[in-house]
């Protein structure tokens, strides 16, 4: 599982790895009811104390995007989840704020950037078409 | 007995006019990781000698597993695992004859245990410890503090000059460490960022004082970088409620605060500014701001 | 052409001050007035108002004074700053400086070399200048030794630069480099007394002036050499050899070794690999290096006196041996590896004592056996005479100790020796500087004031304040060993086993003098008043101070370890 922490990033480090794990559900490079590595594994790859990685997974447990089965390990919840949808708006939220703010500071008005939306949703439709 | 490892209460010790803690107050519960960070000379490898005994506690009192550790070193120093910041394993020996001498002590000694971490360390138990570099003698020092499963493990500045690679393994034990059910971790550092990955809880100090103690989490939530624009440019500096240190100038200003809560945002709103950012701040911006503020 | 000349004498001439200013300076000054008052002082007191003494005595003080001389011009010159923190290297930053290695070598050499020699013929012309008569003397009556001196700074340093390994080879070979000059002189100086002057003494020829220039030469290229070899990074002798020894000596060891039993014996272990070989090897090599070197006629009264000084004194080198935590002079606070061991003040403290006490034990061991060794050698290659001449030496040692006499005479010696080492050690394992200088100063003081007060009071005035005195320190004793018990005792570093044991030697020891002093105690108490009983609580007292270290050293470790 790829998944990189980083102190300098200001987070939480929980908060990143439940990020992470929901980006790569969401992104389909996790796939339903595939198995998690154990806390104490994931701890020692990304050098973290083992109570954040647990403190991730049973937080992600809650939302629903990961199930405990006892003696087996962890999972991936089945993408019938009724919190797998919210999930993926929430990942996409947080990128629509980075957009906008953005878009806020050069001085790009909402409407503008709403066309911008569209238009690179065409540029991609169609990638062989350069710009 | 009360279930904090550590207890150290209103710790305060001069070497001659130097003051070196100054009512110092500590709690380490069971089975954290607790990160002691702060500058050179702030005091941590102090506190670290009061916990190991070596140091009478001039004013307050210090309890290690609720005893003295003055009075009953054998009943603590028997329980907890030490790496100390400087080399002082004894030259003359060989890693074989380290580990066979220390295992004498400590009847809960893991031969196994030990050839694994002798192993994964990549140290040669017939080397003589004069000829060890310097990460190898950190590790070897790890190998022992280890090898025995102590309930306590009290690691001084364990990476402090140190390539990657063993900073790497020191954080690996810690980790496998607090993994075991119930042991704790007490350790100083001045990389920040290496507290931030392992530590429960943090206690930092400055000048011998300890400024800040809470749960990791708890700091990050309680701190923000705020960054706020005003309409016009104030006339003098601004201020905001629980602010630890503030920079910028014209219209915009940038804020360290803590006490998170409504406070800031109505006083930002009464000086006609408006919030354009806010971040959590890196446990390093935290203890450089409190260490000025 | 004057400027080519001058850029290097000028170079030379600044390594030279910058090494006096930077390493010798303080100590050379300070220890050139404290030997220069010193020698003074003994002068006034020895010859108050004359020149009276025959030569003889005066030539035997000169000796006397200048093995304390040479003491205190050593440990002037030991080049503290030049080891590493250890003390066991050179310190490698020398090589940084911007100098040819050349000029490295002969500065660090050369300039102790001839502060060393010069030294000397200062200290000797200040002790002239400040002895009535003795200016009247033939000649300058050091400069022989003050060469000699020189010759042997030269060589010890020289040996330092050479890095050579492994250790047994460097001591082989610092032998080596020390016995020429050393059996050169030995003829010269040493008589058959020690201090019966020779000719080399007062005056030097041109030839013997000539050979110590050689020996001064040769020091100087070895050094050199070694120089250039240590700064490149290489070694000399057998490094791979001394590994393969090392391997396969750790292969029979760990053939023999397992788990340690005990704590006690883990600890045992480290003290004893750490420090406790140290005096009975050095005490092998001496013994041999001195009785091959010596001739047959002076074996005899030398060997008795020497064996004498490594019973009475060895004791004591042991003692401040074990009782250093650290190795440095700067911090001789416990170091950090023993005191985080999870051990008990008392134990580490006793361990201590038992490890100095099994290396007195060793050193005479191996004194005596070494001995035996080289007599032994002797008888088979023929040396009959010297061979038989040493039996009777060890013979006649023995009988001179007691132990042939009587039992209590070998007893005395090891209570002697015991309390000696455990009373230097406790000193020492308090790792405070100021215990350890008071060690020095106190003896010195309390002879001081007794030679002043028997010259200065009348004879009653004087018996009776020397009666006092052993009044005081008797009870002194009793009461300081009595007070270091309950102390450790409310402190409960001893258990109720040691107090028995502690209590038990002593009234043992008590019952056993006074059962064998019977006489004199009677003859005492008749005949003395009560101040003359006094005497009688000095032998307890010394007695209580065998015991005194069960106590006090734990007391000891314990100030050391929790500051």
């Amino acid at each position: 599982m790829n998944i990189h922490v980083s102190p300098k990033d200001g987070a939480p480090l929980y908060l990143q790895i439940m990020r992470q794990i929901r980006y790569l559900a969401a992104s389909g490079r996790l796939e339903a009811g595939q198995q998690l590595p154990p806390v104490r594994k994931l701890a020692e790859q990304l050098l973290v104390n083992p109570n954040t990685v647990a403190r991730a997974y049973r937080e992600l447990e809650t939302e629903g995007v990961l199930v405990t089965r006892p003696g087996a390990g962890v999972f991936l919840a089945g993408n019938g989840s009724p919190l797998a949808r919210p999930a993926r708006l929430r990942i996409l939220s947080e990128r629509i704020d980075m957009l906008l703010s953005e878009a806020r500071q050069m001085n790009i008005g909402l409407e503008e950037v709403v066309e911008l939306l569209h238009e690179r949703e065409r540029h991609l439709a169609k990638p062989e078409d350069p710009k | 007995m009360s279930d904090h490892i550590i207890e150290i209460d209103q710790l305060s010790r001069r070497f001659g006019s130097k003051t070196a803690l100054d009512d110092a107050t500590i709690r380490v519960p069971r089975g954290l990781v607790f990160g002691l960070v702060g500058e050179n000379g702030a005091g941590k490898t102090t506190m670290i000698k009061h916990i190991l005994g070596l140091l009478k506690a001039e004013h307050g009192a210090v309890r290690v597993f609720g005893r003295d550790p003055v009075a009953e070193p054998v009943a603590v120093l028997a329980r907890l695992g030490y790496l100390s910041e400087d080399r002082c394993l004894p030259q003359w020996m060989r890693v074989d004859e380290l580990m066979r001498y220390t295992k004498a002590f400590y009847p809960g000694w893991d031969d196994d245990f030990a050839t694994q971490l002798c192993e994964t360390f990549e140290l040669d138990p017939r080397q003589k410890i004069r000829s060890l570099s310097r990460g190898q003698h950190v590790r070897t020092g790890l190998l022992i503090a280890l090898a025995h499963r102590p309930e306590l493990l009290v690691l001084d500045e364990p990476s402090s000059g140190l390539d990657p690679v063993v900073r790497r393994d020191i954080l690996e034990a810690i980790i496998r460490t607090v993994a075991d059910e119930g042991r704790t971790i007490l350790f100083s550092s001045h990389l920040l960022d290496e507290v931030e990955r392992v530590s429960d809880r943090v206690a930092m100090l400055h000048q011998g004082r300890v400024v800040l103690e809470d749960d990791l989490e708890e700091i990050k939530n309680d701190h923000r970088r705020l960054t706020l624009r005003f309409q016009e440019s104030p006339a003098t500096p601004p201020d905001l409620p629980g602010q630890l240190r503030r920079e910028g100038g014209g219209l915009e200003w940038t804020f360290l605060c803590t006490g998170i809560d409504g406070t800031q945002e109505r006083a930002a709103n009464e000086m006609g500014a408006r919030f354009v950012a806010e971040q959590v701040p890196t446990l390093d911006e935290i203890f450089l701001a409190w260490r000025d503020a | 052409m004057l400027e080519r000349k001058a850029l290097p004498i000028s170079t030379v001439a600044a390594v030279m001050a910058w090494e006096f200013w930077s390493l010798g300076r303080r100590r050379i000054l300070s220890a050139l007035v404290g030997i220069g008052c010193l020698n003074a002082l003994l002068y006034r007191l020895v010859t108050p108002d004359s020149g009276g003494l025959p030569e003889t005595a005066q030539l035997n003080l000169f000796v006397a004074i200048f093995l304390a001389d040479a003491v205190l011009i050593a440990l002037s010159l030991v080049p503290g700053r030049d080891f590493d923190e250890n003390g066991q290297a050179f310190d490698t930053r020398a090589f940084l400086l911007p100098l040819p290695t050349w000029l490295l070598a002969a500065s660090k050499i050369f300039f102790p070399t001839v502060t060393a020699g010069l030294m000397w013929l200062v200290v000797s012309a200040f002790t002239l200048a400040v002895t009535p008569g003795a200016a009247t003397g033939p000649h300058w009556p050091l400069l022989g030794p003050a060469l000699v001196a020189a010759t042997f700074t030269a060589a010890g340093l020289a040996f330092f630069w050479l890095p050579l390994h492994p250790w047994p080879l460097r001591v082989i070979v610092g032998i080596g480099m020390l016995a020429g000059p050393m059996a050169w002189t030995s003829n010269r100086f040493a008589g058959p007394e020690i201090g019966r002057a020779t000719r080399m003494w007062v005056s030097v020829s041109a030839t013997e002036l000539a050979t110590l220039v050689g020996f001064l030469t040769a020091a100087f290229a070895i050094a050199i050499y070694g120089t250039v070899h240590a700064r490149r990074g290489t070694t000399l002798g057998f490094s791979n050899l001394g590994q393969q020894l090392e391997a396969r000596l750790h292969r029979m060891r760990q053939g023999v070794t397992g788990a340690f039993r005990s704590q006690t014996t883990a600890q045992l272990w480290f003290e004893w690999r750490e420090k406790g070989w140290i005096v009975p090897a050095n005490a092998v090599m001496g013994l041999i290096m001195f009785v091959t070197m010596a001739d047959e006629n002076e074996l005899l009264p030398l060997l008795s006196k020497l064996v004498f000084l490594f019973l009475l004194v060895m004791p004591l080198m042991i003692g401040c041996l074990m009782g250093r935590f650290s190795q440095s002079s700067r911090d001789p606070a416990i170091d950090l590896f023993r005191a985080s061991r999870p051990v008990s003040d008392t134990e580490l403290a006793h361990t201590i004592l038992k490890a100095g006490a099994l290396s007195v034990i060793a050193t005479w061991i191996a004194a005596i056996s070494a001995l035996g060794a080289v007599f032994a050698l002797l008888e088979l290659t023929g040396s009959g005479g010297q061979a038989e001449a040493g039996w009777l030496i060890l013979g006649g040692i023995a009988q001179r100790i007691g132990w042939l006499d009587s039992a209590l005479g070998a007893v005395g010696l090891v209570w002697i020796s015991w309390t000696m080492m455990a009373l230097v050690t406790t000193v020492f394992l308090t790792g405070r500087n100021l215990m350890v200088a008071g060690l020095v100063v106190f003896p010195y003081a309390l002879g001081l004031g007794a030679f002043f007060t028997s010259k200065l009071t009348e004879y009653d005035v004087n018996l009776y304040l020397f009666e006092a005195g052993a009044w005081l320190i008797g009870l002194g004793a009793i009461v300081l060993t009595m007070v270091a018990f309950l102390v450790a005792g409310r402190r409960r570093l001893l258990a109720g086993r040691t107090y028995t044991w502690a209590v038990g030697l002593w009234l043992a020891s008590c019952s056993v003098l006074a059962w064998r002093g019977a006489d004199s105690i009677r003859t005492i108490i008749d005949s003395g008043t009560a101040l003359e009983a006094g005497l009688l609580l000095l032998a307890p007292g010394a007695l209580a101070l065998s015991v005194a270290p069960l106590a006090l050293a734990p007391l000891a470790v314990a100030w050391n370890r929790h500051r």
